[in-house]
C-alpha cells in the first residue's frame, strides 16, 4: 500500500464521500445567496426606486430577507455537516496514523525519531483536520463568491466589466507576485528561526560548561547574531505585506472610481442604471475579500503539505512481519546459527558478526562485553525486533521467522536497559502482561525483585498510582518494578538487559540471588557489563564488536579467553592479583 | 493552548486583519494573572520606540478617518447620478471622484507607511526583548536551569516573544483602528440618516445575543475536549516512548483500545465544539443579511418617498458593513491580547528572577593559582530542610587526586557544584589558594577549573571549535595534541572532513563513550590548575576507560584532581578516596586503607564486583 500525500485525502474521501460533498453543496448554495442580494439590490433600486413604486421595493426587500433566510439554512446545514465530518475525519485519521504505528515494525520506528512520532499523531493530523474543515467552508466559498461576483457583473454590464476584469488580473498579478516574494523570503525566515532556537538550546543544555568555562559573552554574541539576521529577515518578509497590501486595495479602488466614472459616461448615453453601477461597485469590493481569501487558502494548502507529507511517510513505513506457527512445544531453548544482523539505518557495520551460541532450557546465560560489543541488539533479536540478514535464530528448534510474532514475544520476558513504566498502578504496572494476574503471583514477582518493600511503604502499597513514565519513583526503585514485570509474566525465557545499573551493589547481589533460587525452570539471558553479575550464570558469551570471542564457564573463559580475562583482570583482577 | 511546535510558523498572510474572528475565539484562552501591572510594564518597554509607535498611531487614526470618509465620496458621486432626468451632475461627480482619488491615494501611501513602521517597530520590540531574555539567562544561577524543564524556558524565548510583538503591538493598532472605524460610522450614520440608523442598531442585540449564546453552548465542549486532549497525548507519548514493551509484551490491542475510547470521546466533544463556535461565522453572516435586506427595503421606500437620495442609502450600506465588521472581530482581539499578556507575564517572571551574586567590590583575581582547596565547615541543601552536605570540611594539597564516592544522590557532585560556585553554600567556607572563593572574581576563578561533565553535549560547530570551547586562543596543532591524550583523534580523523567536520547540536553521528572523548580532549586543552571529572567516563567501555585513564594520570600530574565515578575499580589511584553519604564525609584515605577498614568502602566494592567476601578475603585475608 504506498500512499503519496494526496492519496490520504483520497482514502478518506472516500469513506466520508455523502457528507463532504453535501457540505460543499451547501457551502456553495449558500454562497450563491449571497451573491444574489446586490443583483436584487440593483433591481429594487433601478425598477423601484427610480419609478417610485412602493410595491416593488417592499417585494425585493422581502425576496432579499426570504433569500437570506434560505442562505442561513444552507449555512447551519454545512456547518453541521462540516464540523462532524471533519472532526469525524480527524478522529479516524489520528486512530488509523496511531494503529499504524504501533504496528510499525523497529526499522520504521528508529527511523522517525519518537517526538516527531508524537507530533505527527497529534499536530500534524490536527493541521490536515482542519484543512479538511477549511475546505467545506471557505475554500470553497471564496472561488464560488470570486467567479459568482465576476459572472452577474458581467450579465449586469459588459462593458463596466471590462474594468473589473483589469482591476483584478492585476490584483491577481500582485498576489502572485506577492506570494513568490514572500514564500523565498519566509523559508529565509524559518531557517534562521531554527539558528535561534539552535543557540538557546545549546546554550542550555550546556549551561554548566558555559559557566564552569565563563564563556557569556561568547555565547551573548552568537545568540545576538542569530537574532539580528532573524530579526533583518523578518523585516524583509514582512515588507512584502507592507507594500503589497495596500497596492491591492488601491488597485480595487481605483477600479471602483474607474467603474463610477464610466457608468456616468455610459448612463449619460442611457444605456445603464445607477442600481447596477452600485450594485458593481458592491461586487468589486466583495471580489477583492475573496481574493485574498483565496490566498490564505493556498497558504493553508502549503503549510497543510508537510504534514500530509509527513503522515504518508508514516502510512508507508514498514509493518512488522510474521510467521504463522503458534503451537510449538513449550520451553525456553535458544539457538542463534551463524547470525549476522546491520542495523538499517545505522552506520553499515554489522553490530552482530557470525554469531553462534546455544541455550538450553532451564539454563542461565549471561553476556557480557563493552559498551556496542551489540550485546542489547541480541535481546531485539530474539524478540524479532529487527531481523537477521544472514543465519537463524531457532526458539525450541523453530526458526523464529515461522513463528506468529505474538506467540513468540508472549514465551519471552523481557526486563529492558531503560526501565519502562506505564501511567496506572503499581500493580497494573507488575501485572502488565496480563491484568488477570493474581495478587499473590505479583507480589511474589515483587519479592523477588526486591521492590515489595517499597511498594508496601508508597502510601497505597500496590494502589499506589505511577506518573508517566514513573516519574515519581526513583531510577533505582523504576528498574525494580521492571524487573517484576518481567518475572510476573513467567514466560518461558527471561532476558534481563543489564537491567539492575541502577540498583545498589548490595541490592543488586540480592535480586541476583532470588533469581538464582527461584527461577527453576526459566530459561534466562542475562545481560550485563558487570563481571562479577556474570560470574553468577552457567556459562558467559563475551561479545566483542558484535562477535563471540569465548563461551564457557567462568574458569574455561579465564583459561581461554584473553578478552575475558582482559575485563576480568579491569574489574577484579586488580584487586586479587595486585 | 500555546503551540508547542516551535519549527512551522504561520505564513504571513496578505491580508493583514488576522483571523480574530473565526470559531477559534470560543476556545477558553490563558488569562493573565496582573493584567495592570503587565500593561504598565510593557508601556514602559514600548516607550523605548515611542515617537515611532505616535507614528503608528497617527496613521492608523488617519487611515480609519480616510475610511470612513469613502462611502460618503461615494455615495456623493452615485447622487450625481440624476434618477429622474437620467443625466449626470458633471460637476458634483468630478469634485466627488476627484476627492475619492485623493482618499484612495492618501489612504494607500498612509497604510504603506504604516506597514512599513510596523514591521521594524515589531521586529525591533521582538529583537530587543529576546537579546534582554537571553542576556538575563547568562546571568542566572545554576539553580534555575536545574529546576526548569529547558523546553519551558525554550517556549518563552520563542513563542511567548512572538507573541507579545505581535499581538500586543500589531492588535492593538487593529483595535484601534476598529473602534474608530466603529465609532466613525456610527457617527456618519447618524448625520446621513437618524431612521435608518435605528434599523440598522438592530443588529447588535441580535449579536450579542447570537455571541452569548454560542459562548454558553460552546464552552463546556471546548473544556471537554482540552482535557480529553491531555490525555490522549499521554497515552500516545508513552505508546511511543514505550513501544519495544509494548510489542515485547504483546501489548497492541490493549493500547489500541485504550486509544480509542478517550479518541471517540475527544471526536464527540470536538465535533460538538466545531458546530457550536462554527454557527458563528454564518449566523453573523445572517444578521448582516437581514441588516442589509432591512436597510435598503426601509432605504428604498425613504427613496421612493424622496425623503432620502440612492446615493445617501448607498453610503449608508457600506457604512453599516464598516460598523458591523469590527464587532466581530474585537472579542477576537481581546482574547488574543489578554493570552499575548500572559506570556508577557512568563517573560517577566524570568526577568525578574534572582541573579547570581555580583563579583563583590576588589574582587581577588587570582594570579597563576596552584590549586590548593579547603572546605571548611560547609553546609549545603538544595531544599530548605533536606541537608545534603553537612558541616563538611576537608583540605585538598595542590596536585592531589581526590576520587569522591557514594551512592547517587549522596552529594558528590554538590561538592563540586559548590567548589565551581554553581551554588552558594548555606554556612561554611570555600578556599581556594587560602583565599574564600567568594571574595575571588569569577572570571578567574572560572580559569581555576576544567571540567568534564556527566552529560556531554556539543555546540553546532566544528568538531576543533568543540575542543577550543575551554579555550578559544589554541592553535590548531594545541587541539590536535589534546584530541591525541584523550584517544579521540582516531576517531576524529576518521570522519569525512576530520577536525573540520560540522557537528550539529543532536552530535548523533557520535556514541556517548565518543562524546566523552571529546569533552576530555577539550578539558585537557585548558590547562587549569583544578580538573573535574564528574562521571567523565562512565559511558566509555573499560578498554578504552583504562587507556584514557593513562592519559589522564599525565594530565593529573601536577594538578588537583576532584573526579566522582560510579566504577569503583577507576578510582583505585586517587591519592584520597571520599566516601560521601548521610551529608557528611563517612570514610576518607586511600584504596588500600579504606579496604583494610572494612568499612562501607569496602562493602560497595565488594557487591559491586559481585564477590564472595570469601574471595576478597584472601586477598586482603588478615
Amino acid at each position: 500500500m504506498n500512499h503519496s500525500s494526496m492519496g490520504i485525502y483520497q482514502i478518506y474521501f472516500n469513506r466520508y464521500r455523502v457528507p463532504f460533498l453535501a457540505a460543499v453543496g451547501c457551502v456553495f448554495l449558500e454562497a450563491l445567496c449571497d451573491l444574489m442580494q446586490p443583483t436584487i439590490m440593483s433591481h429594487m433600486i433601478d425598477e423601484g426606486v427610480r419609478n417610485r413604486d412602493m410595491n416593488t421595493v417592499v417585494h425585493y426587500a422581502l425576496l432579499m430577507l426570504g433569500i437570506t433566510a434560505i442562505g442561513a439554512c444552507f449555512a447551519a446545514a454545512r456547518n453541521i455537516l462540516a464540523g462532524s465530518v471533519s472532526q469525524r475525519f480527524g478522529a479516524a485519521l489520528r486512530y488509523d496514523v496511531f494503529e499504524k504505528v504501533m504496528r510499525f515494525s523497529e526499522t520504521s520506528a528508529d527511523q522517525i525519531e519518537s517526538g516527531s512520532l508524537i507530533t505527527r499523531i497529534t499536530n500534524d493530523t490536527a493541521q490536515i483536520t482542519q484543512l479538511v474543515n477549511g475546505m467545506m467552508r471557505i475554500f470553497v466559498k471564496a472561488p464560488v463568491v470570486c467567479l459568482g461576483s465576476i459572472a452577474l457583473s458581467i450579465v449586469l454590464s459588459p462593458n463596466l466589466s471590462v474594468i473589473l476584469l483589469i482591476a483584478i488580473i492585476i490584483v491577481a498579478a500582485l498576489i502572485i507576485i506577492s506570494m513568490k516574494l514572500s514564500y523565498e523570503r519566509f523559508a529565509k525566515v524559518q531557517y534562521a528561526i531554527d539558528r535561534v532556537n539552535t543557540v538557546v538550546q545549546e546554550s542550555l543544555l550546556n549551561v554548566r560548561l558555559v559557566k564552569a568555562f565563563g564563556r557569556y559573552r561568547d555565547e551573548e554574541e552568537k545568540f545576538a547574531g542569530a537574532n539580528a539576521d532573524l530579526s533583518t529577515k523578518n523585516v524583509s518578509s514582512q515588507l512584502v505585506i507592507a507594500y503589497f497590501s495596500p497596492l491591492m486595495t488601491l488597485t480595487i479602488n481605483l477600479g471602483i472610481a474607474a467603474i463610477i466614472y464610466a457608468g456616468s459616461l455610459l448612463f449619460g448615453g442611457g444605456t445603464i442604471e445607477v442600481g447596477k453601477v452600485s450594485a458593481l461597485v458592491t461586487y468589486m469590493t466583495q471580489i477583492l475579500s475573496s481574493l485574498l481569501m483565496i490566498t490564505n487558502v493556498f497558504n493553508s494548502f502549503v503549510r497543510t503539505k508537510a504534514s500530509s507529507e509527513r503522515i504518508a511517510e508514516i502510512f508507508n513505513s514498514q509493518e512488522e512481519s510474521s510467521g504463522a506457527v503458534r503451537a510449538a512445544r513449550t520451553g525456553g531453548a535458544l539457538e542463534f546459527s551463524d547470525v549476522t544482523f546491520a542495523y538499517p539505518h545505522g552506520s553499515g557495520l554489522p553490530a552482530i558478526r557470525h554469531l553462534s551460541f546455544k541455550l538450553k532450557q532451564g539454563e542461565t546465560v549471561a553476556i557480557i562485553g563493552p559498551t556496542g560489543a551489540g550485546k542489547s541488539t541480541v535481546a531485539w533479536l530474539c524478540l524479532r525486533f529487527y531481523d537477521a540478514v544472514q543465519g537463524t535464530i531457532y526458539f525450541n528448534d523453530v526458526d523464529i521467522k515461522e513463528l506468529d510474532i505474538n506467540f513468540l514475544r508472549d514465551q519471552i520476558a523481557l526486563a529492558p536497559q531503560k526501565s519502562m513504566l506505564f501511567h496506572g498502578t503499581v500493580f497494573e504496572n507488575i501485572a502488565w502482561s496480563d491484568p488477570d494476574i493474581a495478587k499473590d503471583a505479583a507480589s511474589l514477582a515483587a519479592r523477588m525483585a526486591q521492590a515489595e518493600d517499597f511498594i508496601l511503604n508508597m502510601p497505597e502499597g500496590y494502589d499506589s498510582l505511577l506518573g508517566q513514565g514513573g516519574a515519581n519513583l526513583s531510577g533505582g526503585q523504576k528498574q525494580r518494578i521492571s524487573i517484576a514485570r518481567a518475572l510476573a509474566k513467567q514466560a518461558s525465557l527471561l532476558i534481563l538487559d543489564d537491567c539492575m545499573s541502577a540498583l545498589d551493589s548490595i541490592t543488586e547481589a540480592k535480586v541476583r540471588q532470588a533469581l538464582m533460587h527461584g527461577a527453576g525452570g526459566q530459561t534466562t539471558l542475562l545481560i550485563t557489563q558487570r563481571i562479577g553479575t556474570a560470574m553468577s550464570a552457567d556459562r558467559i558469551l563475551v561479545l566483542d564488536n558484535g562477535e563471540n570471542v569465548g563461551f564457557g564457564s567462568h574458569e574455561e573463559l579465564l583459561g581461554s579467553c584473553r578478552a575475558y580475562r582482559e575485563l576480568y583482570a579491569s574489574q577484579i583482577g586488580g584487586d586479587l592479583h595486585g | 493552548m500555546a503551540d508547542k511546535n516551535q519549527g512551522y510558523e504561520a505564513m504571513p498572510k496578505l491580508s493583514r486583519m488576522g483571523t480574530t474572528g473565526g470559531p477559534q475565539r470560543f476556545k477558553p484562552r490563558e488569562k493573565p494573572k496582573n493584567t495592570k501591572g503587565t500593561i504598565l510594564r510593557l508601556l514602559s518597554i514600548f516607550t523605548l520606540w515611542r515617537s515611532s509607535l505616535l507614528v503608528a498611531v497617527v496613521l492608523t487614526v488617519l487611515s480609519s478617518a480616510v475610511s470612513v470618509a469613502i462611502p460618503l465620496l461615494i455615495g456623493g458621486a452615485i447622487n450625481a447620478f440624476q434618477l429622474t432626468t437620467h443625466t449626470i451632475n458633471q460637476s458634483l461627480l468630478l469634485t466627488m471622484l476627484t476627492a475619492l482619488l485623493a482618499c484612495y491615494c492618501s489612504g494607500w501611501i498612509i497604510d504603506t507607511a504604516n506597514g512599513v513602521l510596523m514591521a521594524h517597530v515589531t521586529q525591533n520590540l521582538v529583537k530587543y526583548l529576546r537579546t534582554q531574555f537571553f542576556s538575563k539567562l547568562q546571568s542566572l544561577p545554576l539553580r534555575f536551569f536545574d529546576t526548569r524543564a529547558h523546553g519551558d524556558t525554550m517556549s518563552r524565548v520563542t513563542n511567548d516573544v512572538d507573541n507579545i510583538s505581535g499581538t500586543v503591538s500589531q492588535t492593538t493598532t487593529q483595535l484601534i483602528s476598529s473602534v474608530l472605524s466603529i465609532t466613525g460610522s456610527l457617527v456618519m450614520m447618524l448625520l446621513l440618516s437618524p431612521p435608518l440608523t435605528l434599523a440598522a442598531m438592530i443588529s447588535i442585540p441580535l449579536f450579542l445575543i447570537l455571541t452569548r449564546l454560542i459562548t454558553r453552548h460552546s464552552r463546556p465542549y471546548f473544556q471537554g475536549q482540552q482535557k480529553t486532549l491531555g490525555s490522549l497525548n499521554a497515552v500516545i507519548e508513552e505508546s511511543i516512548a514505550g513501544l519495544k514493551m509494548v510489542k515485547a509484551f504483546h501489548r497492541q490491542e490493549s493500547v489500541l483500545d485504550r486509544f480509542r475510547t478517550i479518541n471517540d470521546a475527544l471526536c464527540g466533544y470536538s465535533v460538538k465544539a466545531q458546530i457550536w463556535s462554527g454557527l458563528m461565522m454564518p449566523f453573523m453572516n445572517v444578521i448582516n443579511n437581514i441588516s442589509f435586506a432591512l436597510l435598503s427595503g426601509i432605504g428604498g421606500a425613504l427613496a421612493v418617498n424622496g425623503a432620502i437620495s440612492v446615493g445617501t442609502v448607498v453610503s449608508f450600506l457600506s457604512y453599516s458593513k464598516q460598523f458591523g465588521q469590527p464587532l466581530n472581530s474585537i472579542a477576537g482581539m481581546l482574547n488574543n491580547i489578554q493570552s499575548a499578556l500572559a506570556g508577557a507575564e512568563r517573560i517577566f517572571e524570568i526577568m525578574d528572577a534572582e541573579e547570581e551574586p555580583a563579583d563583590q567590590e576588589g574582587a581577588i583575581e587570582l594570579n597563576s593559582p596552584k590549586g590548593e582547596v579547603e572546605f571548611s565547615n560547609v553546609s549545603f541543601s538544595y531544599q530548605s530542610g533536606i541537608p545534603v552536605l553537612n558541616q563538611i570540611s576537608f583540605h585538598v594539597a595542590p596536585g592531589a587526586a581526590v576520587a569522591l564516592v557514594g551512592e547517587t544522590g549522596a552529594g558528590k557532585t554538590t561538592i563540586v557544584n559548590l567548589l565551581t560556585r554553581f551554588y552558594e553554600p548555606d554556612a561554611g567556607a570555600i578556599l581556594i589558594d587560602r583565599t574564600e572563593i567568594r571574595d575571588i572574581s569569577r572570571h578567574s576563578l572560572h580559569a581555576c577549573f576544567s571540567v568534564v561533565l556527566q552529560d556531554t553535549c556539543l555546540f553546532t560547530g566544528t568538531v576543533s571549535d568543540n575542543i577550543r570551547y575551554s579555550r578559544p586562543e589554541a592553535t590548531d596543532a594545541e587541539v590536535i595534541t589534546a584530541a591525541k591524550s584523550a584517544h579521540a583523534d582516531a576517531f576524529i580523523a576518521r570522519l569525512p572532513k576530520g577536525y573540520d567536520t560540522v557537528i550539529s547540536g543532536s552530535a548523533d553521528q557520535f556514541s556517548q563513550g565518543q562524546l566523552q572523548l571529546l569533552a576530555i580532549a577539550r578539558a585537557i586543552l585548558c590547562d587549569s590548575p583544578i580538573l573535574i571529572l564528574d562521571e567523565a567516563t562512565s559511558s566509555v567501555d573499560t578498554k578504552t576507560e583504562k587507556e584514557i585513564q593513562h592519559a589522564l594520570l599525565s594530565l593529573m600530574k601536577g594538578r588537583t584532581c576532584f573526579f566522582i565515578a560510579h566504577r569503583l575499580s577507576t578510582i583505585r589511584d586517587a591519592d584520597v578516596i571520599m566516601v560521601i553519604g548521610e551529608s557528611s564525609i563517612l570514610e576518607r584515605g586511600t584504596h588500600e586503607e579504606l579496604m583494610a577498614q572494612k568499612g562501607s568502602y569496602y562493602h560497595m566494592v565488594v557487591s559491586q564486583l559481585g564477590l564472595d567476601e570469601s574471595i576478597l578475603n584472601d586477598s586482603y585475608g588478615s
